[in-house]
């Protein structure tokens, strides 16, 4: 049996940061448990609302879009599939305000990295305002006929992610097999927002 | 023509489309895997619908989350109303948002910028929240 492949950052993860992990096999049925969970986590934690909702909104578009991507690779999927990560944790040191991050890393075929990390450093070159104006120019465009084609979102989720935690997002390549690479995305947020 | 009703999951939130009086609400939360499958049903609707409408058309949006791909299919809708709009009808279209959520009003406010339609930007009542 092949090796599973590890993340370094997990290494120096501590669990006490940690509010939810999953590892595995995504499906659309678990976002919705999620929600929960993530709410009430940081319903406890004193976070606004409007930022609970950016947070939450986040995680439901990153995780579908893994969901969409595994989709997309069909048979090669059930083998990559079962690697999913997806981290909710803080890094609160002493007085300072609560800081968020949302992780995930999913295997990414070698072959569409270029096209991703293009579209990733564009959005992380522009301003968030710059983000809005584009976010609002691709609905007004894409909207107008709904076919099947746009069931992934017409390029704009991560550009949504991007604006709401206001461009503080990095993202990473790691090893993982011959033909894919660990693609891992970390979204940032101040609780205090 | 028949009337459109779905009921909310937690998925997709609740369908209400009626004919005779105009009155259409989509309320819940609007994060389907495929909106493509789930919005179809809506936008066909509304293609019968705009061809007979009601004198007077409503359209309620209360939603507390909906993906990018739904934001789509929402705008699709609007563009839909626009047209009738257009053709002189009365069109209302009321977005709520929670008080606490600056970004859905936000949103209501970039619908507007996109789509020539009266919508009015409206807080959900606490209580009923």
């Amino acid at each position: 049996m092949p090796k599973t492949p590890t993340l370094p950052f997990l290494a120096d993860m501590k669990m006490e940061q940690i509010i939810l992990c999953f590892h595995g096999k995504l499906n659309n049925e678990m976002i919705q448990y999620f929600i929960k969970i993530m709410d009430l986590n940081l319903i406890q934690c004193e976070v606004r609302k409007v930022q609970r909702r950016r947070i939450i909104s986040v995680m439901i578009e990153s995780l579908q879009n893994v969901i969409h991507y595994n989709a997309r690779l069909q048979e090669e999927a059930n083998e990559v599939e079962q690697h999913t990560y997806f981290i909710f944790y803080h890094s609160s040191t002493g007085q300072e305000a609560p800081v968020y991050r949302l992780l995930v890393s999913n295997p990414v075929k070698e072959a569409h990295i270029q096209n991703l990390k293009a579209r990733l450093e564009t959005i992380k070159k522009q301003a968030v305002d710059r983000l809005h104006e584009e976010q609002l120019k691709i609905l007004e465009h894409k909207s107008v006929k709904a076919d099947e084609n746009q069931h992934h979102g017409a390029g704009i989720g991560l550009i949504d992610m991007a604006r709401r935690c206001y461009g503080n997002f990095d993202y990473n390549f790691y090893d993982f097999n011959d033909n894919f690479k660990y693609f891992t995305i970390q979204f940032v947020f101040n609780g205090q927002v | 023509m028949e009337d459109l009703y779905f009921e909310a999951t937690n998925k997709t939130p609740k369908v209400s489309f009626r004919a005779a009086d105009g009155k259409l609400e989509i309320i819940g939360r609007s994060i389907p895997e495929n909106s493509y499958k789930f919005y179809e049903p809506v936008l066909q609707w509304l293609d019968e619908y705009i061809d007979s409408p009601a004198e007077k058309t409503e359209l309620t949006f209360k939603l507390d989350y909906f993906n990018t791909s739904s934001s789509m299919y929402i705008l699709g809708i609007l563009k839909k109303l626009e047209f009738l709009h257009e053709k002189g009808h009365a069109v209302q279209v009321k977005w709520y948002y929670d008080v606490e959520d600056e970004d859905m009003m936000q949103t209501g406010e970039d619908l507007k910028q996109i789509v020539k339609l009266p919508i009015e930007i409206l807080e959900i009542d606490q209580e009923e929240a």
